[in-house]
């Protein structure tokens, strides 16, 4: 057994955090206030390459292992959710689809410019009437000679009123549920796609969430991203584990940023002569936090190293998230009320992180639903 | 024994529960999104009486129970917290030193106004290094030929922008820490008391928190609420009714919440039913619903004990202490049913989750609470059955 980074991954670790510090955590409180993309930011940060972390070097990407890239995830996430959803979605469900099953023209058109920060890319599973339950999706793909017509509305679109292209999910047939879905590349200025409203949210402010109308949106046939038809649920298998685990490594970069907090704030306010630090129910929430932080990191990097190795790991992605956001909530929970009541004053950051928390419960399945699927595969059918 | 409520009680519920769903419940969005004080709505319950609630019928009040106060707060923060906060501060804290302390003459142009919402009133306690530890006050009054000059800065003053006047917590002797503590009343234009800035807060908006300055303010000898050095104990003698009054409005929190999620788990479907029929969300339903019925009997029961006159510290902690923290699980249980629509402005659960943390800190934090119930349960070396 060895639970150490490698060399390399140590030295990356250095480096995005250095660069997340000087970039990205001085921004983080002007992101969520204004809530607009931060393009000056987006600007400034693709440049350095990271947008193209995943994918090989040929192609102008980094080649990072998954134990790599969650080192990156939970970076950029302790410095600013907003920002990091945005970053995230580029680099992991907005371009996957596109770098699996693209054309080399739709490559070149969408996913190089993409991995530049040139393009900005998202991906459509959530409807008004679904979320985690894929299979109620009600966007329809219609085959018209060599075209697909879409209809349909999607929501909660991570970077929608402001991406350059979507891969859509749509169901060729209603009546065969899961069974039916693909994934569709549909781009900007086609005609009958346009952005409906920008959802007002309570965290992770910065990243621009919103619906996409399809309102008879013609595509050519190679627009369809898959090899086969109607095995959308298949290929989205393919990055199931790293979105959820991806989640898990954000989740433990908000409770970083908290803890950090809790901890300055831990040892400065003083309450009945000294401080509050030094109480035993106070320690406890450090001693506790600690622990919760340790036990979810180790879950998400043996997660990560499982599927770098190509060993199984449904069931440990699974397990990464859900405990590592809950984990998440907690800390931020109690950063709050190691602050007391400074914890929901604007100007500090604690409220930020209790608000940006929540975001990741929902993302990669809510845990109600994961808990669902986790005891069906561990009790068998 | 007997659980129900009198008549008087159930009319005055019903009563409360009506005006306020009617005045207050469909603007407490807007009240939240705008975070300014809700003027008209202030004046419209003003009329009503509300704010002499706790008051004697000879100087305008309702003369109520603590019972009645108490289904006031919840009924208050069903409709909304902000509000809640701004009208129990008038019924109770900024209003009730002078009601026990002040002259006739500073009842007459304060208090009887007050109760009638022609008047503001707040308390101002806490300072930039000070919350719950009171000893910590560094707001200086020292005495000279006129009265008093007050010298320091409160934080998070509820209504601090708008209120007339300030009962205003200062030490004359800070080397007795809390046998040092005075109350003050201080008035809108007295010179050298001004207020600063606003604190933009996630909770409980609408309820304005300020900085109030007070730069060698000088008061009149009769501004001294009480005696010198008697500060805490007159605080005291009131502290457990707040914890009651907040373990209300943590009650009040909860059931709108509650009443939200339950709605939204009949109406929503995934895999074909509506997801209330999952047992996930089964098990979070029955378990708000216990801790809710055992909130409200621990803050009715505190309540209670007060009208009888054998209110326990103890009681009124472990009330705040259980409801508050009921309605935080409440809220966050509420959100995740809510899925992403949880976080989205459209829909109340988020305002919720944000009020939620307002209740954590006020009239003791859930820390200190739980060291009172510890050190008042060691004391005896029974389980006491009340």
């Amino acid at each position: 057994m060895d639970f150490a980074f490698t060399e390399e991954q140590q030295f990356f670790k250095r480096i995005i955090t250095d660069t997340v510090d000087r970039m990205v955590v001085p921004k983080a409180r002007e992101i969520d206030e204004k809530d607009e993309f931060p393009w000056e930011l987006w600007k400034d940060f693709t440049k350095l390459g990271y947008l193209g972390l995943r994918y090989p070097e040929e192609i102008g990407g980094m080649n990072a292992d998954p134990v790599t890239a969650m080192i990156f995830y939970e970076q950029i996430a302790r410095g600013s959710v907003g920002f990091a959803q945005s970053v995230i979605m580029n680099i992991l469900m907005g371009t996957y689809f596109v770098y699996r099953f693209g054309s080399q023209a739709i490559k070149e058109r969408c996913l190089y410019p993409a991995m530049r920060g040139e393009k900005v890319a998202t991906m459509c599973f959530t409807e008004d009437q679904s979320g985690s339950d894929l299979s109620a999706t009600r966007t329809t793909a219609v085959k018209d000679g060599n075209e697909w017509v879409i209809n349909g509305t999607k929501m909660w679109i991570t970077n929608g009123p402001v991406a350059d292209f979507a891969t859509v999910l749509a169901t060729t047939d209603l009546s065969l549920g899961a069974k039916g879905l693909n994934f569709f590349l549909v781009e900007k200025g086609t005609p009958g796609f346009s952005p409906g409203q920008v959802l007002d949210k309570l965290g992770c402010r910065g990243t621009i969430t919103g619906e996409l109308v399809f309102d008879n949106v013609r595509i050519p046939e190679e627009n369809l991203l898959g090899a086969e038809l109607n095995k959308g649920i298949e290929y989205l298998g393919e990055i199931l584990d790293e979105v959820r685990v991806m989640t898990g490594a954000m989740a433990m970069g908000i409770a970083q940023a908290a803890y950090d907090e809790g901890l300055e704030y831990a040892r400065k306010r003083i309450a009945f002569g000294k401080p509050i630090g030094s109480y035993q129910l106070i320690r406890a929430k450090f001693a506790d936090m600690a622990t919760e932080m340790e036990a979810s990191r180790l879950l998400i990097y043996s997660a990560a190293w499982k599927m770098k190795e190509k060993l199984p790991s449904r069931i440990e992605a699974a397990m990464a998230k859900m405990f590592a956001t809950e984990t998440c909530c907690k800390v931020v929970d109690e950063v709050t009320r190691i602050w007391g009541a400074n914890a929901f004053a604007n100007e500090y950051n604690p409220q930020r992180h209790f608000r940006d928390a929540r975001f990741l419960l929902y993302g990669g399945g809510t845990h109600e639903i994961l808990k669902d699927f986790m005891g069906r595969l561990l009790i068998g059918k | 024994m007997d659980f129900s409520l009198t008549t008087e009680q159930k009319f005055f519920r019903e009563q409360v529960s009506r005006s306020l769903q009617r005045i207050v419940a469909p603007l407490a969005d807007s009240i939240d999104k705008s975070d300014v004080f809700p003027r008209d709505m202030f004046n419209e319950l003003g009329s009503l009486g509300y704010y002499g609630i706790r008051y004697p019928t000879e100087i305008g009040g309702m003369g109520a129970d603590c019972i009645m106060f108490t289904i006031l707060a919840e009924e208050l923060a069903r409709a909304s917290i902000g509000f809640a906060a701004i009208v129990t501060m008038q019924c109770l804290m900024g209003t009730d030193f002078i009601y026990r302390f002040g002259t006739e003459a500073q009842k007459e142009r304060l208090l009887i106004p007050a109760i009638k919402g022609g008047k503001i009133g707040t308390i101002a306690f806490t300072e930039p290094d000070c919350g719950s530890d009171l000893g910590g006050i560094r707001t200086r009054a020292v005495k000279n030929d006129t009265g008093y000059v007050l010298t320091g800065r409160k934080l998070w003053i509820t209504d601090g922008d708008v209120a007339d006047f300030v009962t205003v917590a200062a030490t004359t002797d800070p080397g007795k820490r809390l046998g040092g503590i005075g109350f003050f009343l201080v008035e809108k234009g007295t010179p050298g008391f001004s207020v600063g800035q606003k604190i933009e807060k996630i909770s409980a908006r609408g309820a304005a928190t300020m900085e109030l300055i007070f730069d060698e303010c000088q008061v009149s000898a009769d501004s001294l609420m009480g005696e010198e050095g008697k500060g805490t104990k007159y605080l005291n003698d009131i502290l457990s009714e707040i914890r009651i009054m907040i373990a209300g409005l943590g009650l009040g929190l909860a059931k709108s919440a509650f009443v939200s999620g339950l709605r939204y788990a009949r109406e929503r479907e995934a895999f074909g039913k509506p997801i209330g029929t999952f047992q996930l969300i089964e098990e979070k339903i029955a378990e708000m619903e216990v801790r809710i019925r055992a909130a409200e009997f621990l803050t009715y029961h505190a309540a209670w004990l007060k009208d009888q006159g054998s209110l326990t510290g103890k009681e009124a902690a472990v009330a705040k202490f259980y409801s508050t923290e009921t309605a935080c699980f409440v809220v966050d249980e509420v959100s995740r049913i809510h899925g992403a629509y949880g976080l989205a402005e459209e829909y109340p659960a988020q305002r919720y989750f944000r009020d939620g943390r307002f209740l954590l800190f006020g009239g003791g934090t859930s820390e200190i609470l739980k060291t009172i119930i510890a050190k008042d349960t060691m004391k005896k070396c029974d389980f006491e059955i009340n």
